[in-house]
């Protein structure tokens, strides 16, 4: 098993589910090592552990989590997550115990990174991006037209940048980005998880997709899908297609309001392909 | 980390503190404990016991302009809570919260009281408009807001209370669906970084409703392991108590700043009830 030392940032649109995904993560719930066995997820530090308990408080008794509060001047206080997960080696992977450290951008950073007022406010958040191994980038689909007017921009804005720092610094080539679409339990996104590229990010979120592949090379960047509440039931004996996740049926946009269906039929999807791409360059197949 | 408690006047803000803070003393709180400030203080600071003559006790001066506040609202304790008059400054309290994660949880909430004469009464915001500004101002950088609402009169038949006065706050259905549309206008205008919301209809045994079927049904209790859905619970108190404006939730949820509230019922007589927002809250407040 080797081991491999990766620092990266999550970020991403509000209620993209980006601290859904450390959370449940740092819970990994049975089903989740069900399908790596000897999957080992350690917090290592109390802020990281905390993380657990937020699972137990607020997912797991049916309330949900609610938005980072978000102040450009406070990155020092943004909680930083470290943890040991170790991934054994099977037939068609490598074992890794991977050293991950990371932190959760609130989801209003990434409304900023193409606004030209806000570049000095938000110099030190994108200073930090660029000292780092790779960066996991996450959106949803609620709003296509977020498609041109959010997503698109800010890439466009993170390529700039990109391409003018590597001049300088040219180990910033090997910094990976996996764009990730979260919340693939919903029934339309769910058979298209097993192709995102194509049936996810190619239809969804065309011109986003169009730019970001034209840009970038696979060995650089790649599309995946995740589930951290995943479906009810996706093993063949027990299925059942049913999102775990439950919304409040009164106006509530439902990005903002699911809450885990039932603790014990958790099954994440797609947790770990991303973390173990953006630390090997391999991709794995859940 | 503040929480910032509104709603008209006599709807019971400062009393839901001092209901707590007796549950602390008295041990029948199970799972939120006041440990700082020494709870007896906070009881003996905001409580006066009622005269006949015009109550009036240092720190909380009579409105001038309040000719009604002589008259006696009925309580629904032995001690009555003086009126707030005053924007006030946050209080630090630390909370001791029994989670399904732990218990004794410890929770730092500055907590942020206000006058009932600024929201019940047009005339006070014309007399303090600097004042009504500074309110507005500090309910928008607080962290979550508890609304307090009365109860309201489900049938044509007013609900008499224990000494056969009509209790003044007590709506009649189409006043209360008035009064909540505005607040949660006031709410989206006000709250665009707030990130919690809970409303609750306090003093809720004013009403003559019966609680009891509440109260054996949603028994929290950490220690005991005896927990609550909280999807399930905020939906059963939105269909059974906030049924009649269920349009005005709906359309609120729908508009910036997309601020959900929860709900629940409340009254001083019932701790376990009493104690449900403060177990949200602290729930919610802890991963902060």
């Amino acid at each position: 098993m080797s081991n491999i030392s990766n620092d990266i940032r999550i970020f991403g649109a509000r209620s993209s589910g980006k601290t859904s995904y450390l959370a449940t993560l740092a819970r990994c719930p049975q089903r989740l090592e069900d399908k790596y066995p000897g999957l080992e997820v350690i917090c290592r530090t109390n802020e990281t552990k905390k993380l657990i308990d937020l699972v137990i408080d607020i997912l797991e008794q049916g309330m949900s989590i609610a938005g980072n509060s978000y102040d450009p001047k406070l990155w020092d206080t943004l909680p930083e997550y470290q943890f040991i997960i170790k991934i054994p080696g099977n037939k068609q992977r490598k074992g890794i115990e991977l050293d991950l450290l990371t932190k959760d951008f609130p989801g209003e950073f990434f409304y900023d990174i193409p606004r030209t007022d806000k570049q000095d406010d938000i110099k030190t958040w994108i200073d930090d991006l660029f000292s780092t191994d790779g960066w996991m980038i996450m959106m949803t689909d609620w709003e296509p037209r977020n498609d041109i007017s959010l997503y698109k921009p800010a890439f466009e804005k993170l390529y700039e940048e990109l391409s003018g720092r590597e001049r300088i610094n040219p180990d910033l080539k090997e910094l990976r980005i996996a764009v990730v679409m979260t919340k693939c339990e919903r029934g339309e996104l769910w058979p298209c998880r097993l192709d995102p590229d194509e049936d996810l990010f190619e239809v969804r979120l065309p011109e986003t997709y169009k730019f970001l592949t034209q840009k970038f090379k696979p060995d650089r960047l790649q599309f995946f899908a995740c589930s951290a509440f995943g479906i009810l039931g996706d093993d063949l004996k027990n299925f059942d297609p049913r999102p775990n996740c439950l919304f409040e049926e009164d106006g509530t946009p439902e990005e903002d309001a699911a809450t885990l269906r039932d603790p014990r039929q958790w099954s994440p999807y797609g947790l770990i392909p991303p973390l173990y791409w953006l630390a090997t360059g391999i991709r794995l197949e859940e | 980390m503040s929480v910032i408690f509104i709603g008209n006047r006599a709807v019971g803000k400062t009393s839901m503190i001092v209901a707590l803070a007796k549950g602390t003393v008295s041990k029948k709180n199970k799972n939120v404990r006041i440990i700082t400030p020494n709870p007896q203080d906070l009881i003996e600071q905001f409580s006066f016991v009622p005269s006949n003559n015009n109550s009036e006790k240092e720190g909380f001066p009579l409105a001038s302009d309040d000719e009604n506040f002589s008259q006696k609202i009925p309580q629904t304790e032995e001690i009555e809570i003086a009126g707030t008059y005053q924007l006030q400054a946050p209080r630090s309290l630390l909370l001791s919260v029994d989670l399904p994660s732990g218990v004794g949880k410890e929770i730092r909430v500055d907590w942020i009281d206000t006058p009932g004469e600024a929201w019940s009464n047009p005339d006070w915001r014309k007399k303090n408009p600097e004042d009504y500004e500074k309110l507005l101002e500090t309910v928008s950088k607080s962290l979550a807001v508890v609304l307090l609402v009365p109860p309201y009169i489900r049938t044509n038949r007013p609900i008499v209370s224990r000494d056969n006065t009509k209790p003044p706050d007590q709506l009649n259905m189409e006043t209360w669906r008035t009064q909540l549309k505005e607040w949660l206008a006031l709410i989206r205008k006000n709250c665009s970084n707030v990130k919690h919301l809970v409303i609750a209809i306090h003093k809720a045994d004013l009403w003559g409703y019966d609680l009891q079927k509440d109260h054996e049904k949603w028994q929290y209790n950490a220690q005991k392991r005896q927990l609550i859905n909280w999807f399930k619970y905020n939906q059963h108190i939105k269909d059974t108590y906030f049924d009649l404006a269920l349009d005005i939730i709906r359309e609120h949820n729908s508009k910036p700043p997309y601020l959900s509230p929860r709900f629940f019922v409340t009254t001083i007589k019932n701790p376990n009830l009493l104690e449900l927002p403060w177990v949200y809250l602290g729930s919610q407040l802890a991963y902060v």
